[in-house]
């Protein structure tokens, strides 16, 4: 099996994002903040106790997937998964010091084997990665706010840019674990569009329904200046993911791969 | 020929219900109501009454007071703008009630919980459109009324909604709704009151918040142990508590256990501020927050002494408590299931047949039979039809064990057993059966029965394969098909009929084609 290293697999941008975060003052100041208060503990309990957890006894295939996952991308420490029953939600990594995955149970049952390893392999690919840790620093300001002074960091446009940024690394390990460009694009539509819709919008073929859409949207982005102002706007204010920027990631990845 | 009544199994409903709320809950309420804000013990230990003492001494502890303060006016505002909340749950395009002609199903389970938990006042019921596999009550204690969503009526059995309802009406009779939704609006309400959010510094709220967080937990757990109370057992509250958490599959939430094994040692009190504020804020994205150790501290009473004690239903039905019960299929009502394609060892079963009567003060006489039918659905003789009058068939397949002389509360009230190998080959299903001895004189039907059940077991190791509870769909029945066994491409299977007739015993056997008079 091909083993993994992180300059495989990590996006260009995410990395330099990550390291800006993780080198500033504010970060280390929340991250001190939050391990003197205990909120990670009880964040860590608070989804211990409250979400049924899923182990090789009862889930063996998911398992066998991760455990695959895990080798292939480097980790040695298969974490631990939790399920929640959430139709909004799809998979998160969350902790700080033992990262562990909640899936929402409605997304894990409709997913197929494939589509699962190459969602578990991003997963992985994330906590190989360390977004588990910025993450939990976001967190911990978002809630704690009123205790640690530093609210107003959340909404810093660069930790929303990295927000946007950590899924072209996740799309990426998704590419290198099953090497299904359709299946990969697919991926990215998975819980936004309707399943029966999404079956029929043949992505990643030539008939790809979204494709056209999103090359216009990037288009008009990048040429445009009232769209470009929104676009810094929006990347200052929302973390909002660019469905089209993960399509177009993904078919360059592919494309500069060649598999 | 009559039974002799005097073997089957009554429960005494004339007894009061017995106390289940959780020890820790009186205590936990007088800490929420500020009763703790003397510190006795450090009066005892001071020396002069000095201010100085006094303040160093810790005898009066202030935030204690504070927040009693915070809590009273909570309650008070939430009492005096939303005690008519209830109003809104009788919107007719929201809420549905539930009643006999709309809902019979939901009413009846209903109606049963309210009996099992011994609650007098009648508390409307409504059913509304949702997915979370949830029930809630709102209101306030004297005026509350209970929602229940409509996947619950979807995807639960019926001992799941009982557990379900039986759980809102534990909160209801233990008048945990005043303080449930004040605690669940307890922000808005904050804000609500004029300058709440100027007289009131956060870190006094959340202390409040704190307090309400340790009394809701106990909480739970009292209506946990309703709920078990209401089911009969701990089974359908632990699968309920799993499916609302995220596993999807009735099936694989029987085996509990598997998802109980997060250590439960954190003490909420113990955490830091900022951690409980997390804990309160992060709680609500959760279907039933705090799911495991609920299921924990409910799995440890059900094996208590005074859960046998007081309730033997509930602790009987835990499979701990058994050694030898394993855990068993349990099905809904249509459900087929293989009996020998996996486990070609099983050759001898024992088919147990069990009821409770709502009213013990009523003369009952059941009476369990076995049809042994041909592929045209009917008997191919009278001697194919296996009951108190002819306890064995002719080819020694089929043995009728009589009356359960021993149970006198406890068990099967009657079983069958079955040779599989020796039933004869035209012979391919078996029904079983119960109905009422001289029902029509008595004007009795199994609207009046409950708790009836039928389960397989395998006679060699006495293992429980299959049980398949009926729940309480019947009203103006007085004869039940339980369940049947049929062959299928060589092998037996188990169908979980649950249909009943009118017209007893003779219509079943006229049905089948048994000559009766």
């Amino acid at each position: 099996m091909c083993v993994y290293k992180i300059e495989d697999f990590q996006h260009p941008r995410d990395s330099k994002l990550a390291k800006d975060i993780l080198s500033s003052n504010t970060a280390a100041k929340a991250l001190k903040e939050i391990h003197e208060t205990n909120i990670e503990d009880a964040y860590i309990y608070l989804y211990q106790s409250s979400c049924p957890q899923l182990t090789e006894k009862t889930f063996p295939k998911l398992f066998n997937l991760l455990d695959k996952a895990c080798q292939m991308f480097g980790l040695e420490k298969i974490p631990k998964v939790y399920v929640t029953r959430d139709y909004r939600e799809t998979v998160s990594v969350r902790g700080m010091n033992e990262p562990f995955l909640v899936f929402s149970s409605e997304y894990l049952r409709k997913l197929d084997d494939e589509t699962l390893f190459g969602i578990l392999a991003g997963q992985v690919a994330a906590i190989r990665c360390n977004h588990h840790t910025i993450l939990c620093i976001t967190w911990g300001i978002d809630f704690a706010a009123g205790f640690i002074p530093y609210s107003d960091w959340a909404t810093d446009p660069m930790i929303n840019n990295w927000k946007r940024c950590r899924y072209f690394t996740y799309d990426r390990a998704f590419c290198l674990a099953t090497k299904n460009r359709e299946l990969s694009l697919r991926q990215v539509l998975i819980n936004v569009v309707p399943q029966n819709i999404l079956d029929r919008m043949k992505t990643g073929s030539v008939q790809d329904a979204y494709i056209n859409q999103a090359k216009n949207f990037l288009s008009t982005m990048s040429t445009s200046k009232t769209q470009a102002f929104i676009k810094k706007a929006l990347s200052a204010y929302s973390y909002k993911i660019w469905l089209p920027e993960r399509y177009e990631e993904i078919n360059k990845f592919f494309d500069e791969r060649g598999f | 020929m009559p039974i002799n009544l005097s073997n089957f199994r009554v429960i005494n409903s004339s007894n009061k219900l017995p106390d289940f709320s959780h020890p820790l809950e009186k205590e936990r309420l007088e800490e929420l109501k500020g009763d703790k804000v003397f510190n006795i013990g450090a009066l005892k230990k001071i020396k002069s009454f000095s201010l100085a003492e006094i303040k160093k001494s810790k005898i009066i502890n202030i935030d204690a007071l504070k927040i009693r303060k915070i809590f009273n006016i909570i309650l008070n505002f939430f009492g005096k703008h939303y005690a008519n909340f209830t109003t809104i749950a009788q919107i007719p395009d929201r809420y549905f009630p539930v009643t006999s002609e709309t809902f019979p199903r939901l009413y009846n389970l209903y109606k049963t919980a309210c009996k099992k938990l011994e609650i007098q006042k009648d508390y409307t019921l409504f059913c509304t459109m949702d997915y979370t596999r949830n029930a809630k009550t709102i209101g306030t204690d004297d005026n509350c009324v209970i929602v229940i969503d409509s996947s619950c009526i979807e995807d639960f059995s019926d001992r799941q909604i009982l557990a379900l309802l039986g759980r809102e009406l534990g909160h209801i009779k233990m008048k945990h709704i005043t303080y449930l939704n004040a605690f669940d609006m307890i922000d808005d309400l904050i804000w609500s009151i004029p300058l709440g959010s100027k007289l009131f510094s956060p870190a006094l709220v959340n202390g409040a918040k704190g307090l309400f967080l340790e009394w809701l937990l106990v909480a739970e757990y009292t209506a946990d142990r309703a709920a078990a109370i209401a089911a009969d057992g701990v089974q359908p509250v632990m699968q309920n508590h799993l499916m609302t958490s995220g596993i999807e599959d009735a099936v694989d939430c029987q085996n509990y256990k598997l998802y109980m094994q997060v250590p439960f040692s954190e003490n909420i009190s113990n955490l830091s501020r900022a951690a409980q504020i997390v804990l309160i804020g992060t709680m609500k994205t959760f279907p039933i927050p705090f799911v495991i150790p609920r299921m924990q501290e409910l799995e440890k009473w059900s094996t208590s002494e005074e859960c046998a004690k007081n309730f033997p239903n509930v602790y009987n039905n835990n499979c701990n408590n058994n050694a030898t019960r394993n855990i068993s299929k349990s099905l809904a009502k249509g459900q087929k299931v293989e009996l020998t394609k996996n486990n070609s060892a099983l050759k001898r079963i024992l088919i147990g047949l069990g009821w409770d009567i709502k009213n013990s003060e009523e003369t009952f006489d059941l009476d369990a039979a076995a049809f042994l039918l041909q592929s045209n659905n009917k008997v191919s003789c009278d001697e194919d039809f296996i009951f108190y009058g002819n306890l064995k068939h002719n080819s020694g397949s089929v043995e009728h064990m009589g009356d359960n002389l021993t149970g006198a509360g406890e068990g099967d009230d009657e079983q069958i057993k079955i040779f599989l190998e020796k039933v004869p080959v035209n012979i391919a299903r078996i029904a079983f059966t119960v109905t009422i001895y001289d029902a029509e004189q008595r004007k009795q039907t199994f609207g009046q029965v409950s708790n009836a059940y039928i389960r397989i077991i395998d006679d060699l190791t006495q293992q429980e394969l299959i049980r398949y509870n009926l729940g309480e769909d019947f009203f103006v029945e007085t004869a039940v098909v339980v369940g049947e066994i049929y062959r299928y491409k060589g092998e037996w299977k188990f169908n979980a009929v649950g249909s009943g007739f009118k017209g007893g015993l003779t219509a079943l056997c006229k049905n089948y084609g048994v000559d009766v008079e």
